[in-house]
């Protein structure tokens, strides 16, 4: 069996990660094929960390074109459809395995459809707040195989017309890392020592990617983002830069000229340090999927704002605010330091999973017979 | 107090701009304004990366800077030389609580 990982973002490269570690424990054979901010050293160049943890990447592909807006992003993704195209031509593997939503992961996914080639979609069946969501659900009728992380995420594919025989709900892959190095995320000082950083007893980690739908506002809303987080009173905000979609340089230059000498830019760390990061913190605070599916396992609340990650399953330790509104996020923060919800999550689990992902993946995948059966999808309704 | 002149620049100037400015003030580094506002800072490494990766020398210097830049909030010496250290940097801005430059140490400076 040989696997093809399509990997575009350093998030999505934290799902994908524990199975090519089982696959070259296990020597099965597999191509990484790496594009957009993987690729761009304005986003930390992180394929070189995928070389660094010891993978092979066979194929880096630059496809983002400058402009971050939602013309150069559209036309962005017709450039990886050519070129992944030619990596599957070439590779012809068995089976093509992606993660997520993303644009470029919907393109991935249309290549494998329209070239035969058996897909199997990690974190399918979830919800998200933003044209994410709409990617998820597409790449999700041309998957062979969709991996839920949940009964939710698979009751919803089922809904969607979905043959239950290409259901498995088998958890999200990202929790394996945490569950296998949960105690080698506790030096937080060593990290920080790094960054030439003292150690920080009370801080808060905030992650606040653009919402596509909400572009031409993007200045509004983190201008007004940037203002009520820096009333709150952490003893330092640790900033994680946002992703490439369109927006993402209004959201760079706003908080560089916003910003006050409490707010720390992280532009490109390292998955570990990043859970260490986060499973120290007092609260994570924005709009990644992080703090919905990482953080129950850390058992650190996560105050959710905006859209983004609009009706997906949230733990209990998710406080969601629709609106960008100070008050809220005051009222937010005064009940997550209150002791009825630091006692509601102490014994909470993830919903999202419980660590042993990647194994069920690859079990999955070796035994599933790719036949007519396989390749000829139907809908159920 | 030094001149921070010599090793500052504004984010709209040039790239060859800011070589000269390294060349000139042996600190390796230059620091990235936007008016009065600290926003990234430019380094020796930083430069030869846009060589190696050849990128048009007329490129912003926003697009190369260092905007998870290291700080310090008062001229503390140790904090310093910890900060030399660990991070390899070759200049560090003494920023206020609004983000401007008031001051910057480099490794002569601790030496």
């Amino acid at each position: 069996m040989k696997i093809l990982f399509f990997t575009g973002s350093r998030s999505e490269w934290g799902y994908i990660k524990p199975i090519i570690k089982l696959c070259k424990h296990q020597k099965i054979k597999y191509n990484i094929c790496a594009t957009n901010t993987h690729v761009l050293d304005s986003y930390g160049l992180s394929v070189n960390e995928i070389k660094k943890d010891g993978f092979k990447v066979s194929d880096e592909i630059y496809m983002t074109l400058d402009g971050y807006n939602t013309y150069s992003s559209t036309k962005s993704l017709g450039v990886i459809l050519m070129s992944f195209l030619d990596v599957v031509q070439r590779v012809k593997p068995d089976w093509i395995l992606l993660a997520g939503d993303r644009g470029e992961t919907l393109i991935a996914s249309l290549v494998a459809a329209y070239t035969n080639t058996p897909l199997a979609h990690i974190q399918a069946g979830e919800l998200s707040g933003n044209i994410d969501g709409q990617a998820r659900h597409a790449i999700g009728k041309f998957a062979h195989i969709h991996f839920a992380s949940n009964n939710d995420a698979a009751n919803r594919l089922k809904n969607l017309g979905e043959q239950s025989f290409r259901i498995k709900t088998v958890g999200a892959p990202q929790l394996d890392d945490i569950r296998q190095n949960y105690n080698k995320f506790n030096d937080v000082t060593k990290i920080l020592k790094a960054y030439g950083l003292d150690s920080v007893s009370n801080y808060s980690l905030i992650i606040f990617h653009p919402v596509v739908e909400e572009y031409s506002e993007t200045k509004k809303i983190f201008k007004n983002f940037i203002k009520c987080v820096k009333k709150t009173k952490f003893e330092k905000r640790f900033w994680i830069s946002p992703n490439s979609d369109a927006g993402s340089h209004f959201i760079k230059e706003i908080f560089l000229n916003n910003r006050n000498n409490d707010d720390i830019l992280f532009d490109n760390l390292p998955r570990h340090q990043f859970l260490t990061l986060m499973k120290n913190a007092s609260a994570i605070i924005g709009n990644s999927s992080a703090g919905i599916i990482e953080s129950p396992s850390f058992k650190i609340p996560t105050i959710n704002i905006g859209r983004r990650q609009k009706n997906r399953l949230k733990a209990k330790n998710v406080i969601n605010i629709e609106k960008y509104s100070e008050k809220k996020l005051m009222l937010a923060i005064k009940k997550i330091n209150s002791k009825e919800f630091k006692k509601s999550i102490k014994n909470l689990n993830n919903p999202y999973g419980d660590g042993y992902s990647s194994k069920k993946i690859l079990e999955i995948l070796q035994k599933t017979k790719v036949d007519e059966k396989l390749l000829k999808k139907e809908l159920t309704y | 107090m030094k001149r921070l002149s010599s090793v500052t620049i504004q984010k709209n100037e040039s790239l060859s701009a800011a070589i000269e400015k390294i060349y000139n003030s042996n600190s390796r580094t230059v620091v990235v304004l936007n008016k009065k506002k600290v926003i990234g800072v430019i380094s020796e490494g930083d430069i030869m990366k846009t060589l190696i990766y050849k990128r048009s020398l007329n490129i912003s210097l926003d697009k190369i800077m260092n905007k998870s830049f290291k700080f310090l909030k008062s001229k503390n010496l140790s904090q310093a030389k910890k900060i030399f250290r660990e991070t390899g940097v070759g200049l560090i801005p003494i920023i206020n609580k609004n983000m401007e430059i008031k001051n910057y140490i480099t490794i002569v400076d601790i030496i």
